[in-house]
């Protein structure tokens, strides 16, 4: 368990830089302390189903809490949206060529990129703080 | 008519309810709130620092010394008296709520057997 640890707390830490600038500067080591702890303990208690639950919570947090940040920052939201814009046209693409999609399919990716868009601008326009939950 | 305030986030009142308990460093706070809320609230670290910066902001907790003898590199947390009165206007809110359920006779309002 002490290498896997070892590196999921490499991991960990190297995932904070997608957390808000200000979380992360004022208790990035504590959040990497907190979760090598959480990890112990839930080895120690449960095995690998234990240490699945820590990481599958850790990930959503990402999802929850560091991803909408990134977005609403246009620094990072507009690229992001558009490699996610071209991501999503490529495997149309594909897909296309292997006559896997049928027509309406095709305006999902496009109507989904195009919402996110509007709703980053919108965020970044009006200076809106990322929701964060407490 | 007095306007009730909204009621806590449900990851800022565990941390505070665990801070009534005495201070504690933040994997005692994280450990003690899933432990109140009975595993209902997973609780993980970014979580857990997200809601303690926005306690410490508004005054209701705050950074103290810890005991003799801890380790240095943890940080220790409290709770301030106004986050004591908030704490007991959430459980007043709650007490009210299961009141005024069981008064409509709520069925999710009677005890599980």
């Amino acid at each position: 368990m002490t290498r896997f640890a070892d590196l999921s707390i490499r991991v960990y830490a190297a995932a904070l830089p997608l957390y808000p600038p200000e979380l992360r500067r004022d208790f990035g080591v504590e959040m990497t302390a907190v979760f090598a702890e959480d990890l112990e303990e839930a080895w120690r208690s449960a095995g690998l189903a234990g240490v699945i639950r820590v990481w599958s919570r850790a990930g959503w947090e990402v999802v929850r809490i560091a991803l909408p940040g990134l977005v609403t920052n246009p620094a990072i939201g507009v690229p992001l949206l558009s490699f996610v814009q071209s991501v999503g046209a490529l495997t149309t693409e594909v897909l296309l060529s292997h006559g896997r999609l049928s027509a309406p399919v095709l305006l999902l990716p496009g109507l989904a990129a195009a919402l996110t868009s509007i709703a980053a601008v919108r965020a970044g326009k009006l200076g809106l703080p990322v929701p964060l939950e407490l | 008519m007095e306007q009730s305030k909204p009621p806590l986030p449900p990851a800022a009142f565990l941390i505070l309810f665990a801070l009534a308990g005495g201070d504690k460093h933040g994997y005692a706070i994280m450990r003690e709130a899933r432990k109140l809320s009975d595993g209902g609230l997973n609780i993980g670290p970014a979580t857990l620092y997200t809601s303690i910066q926005r306690l410490l902001e508004s005054g209701w907790i705050e950074e103290v010394a810890g005991p003799n003898g801890s380790d240095s590199r943890r940080r220790y947390y409290g709770i301030t008296r106004p986050g004591d009165s908030a704490l007991s206007g959430e459980l007043k809110r709650m007490e009210t709520m299961v009141k005024k359920s069981k008064a409509m006779r709520l069925r999710s309002a009677e005890p599980v057997s």
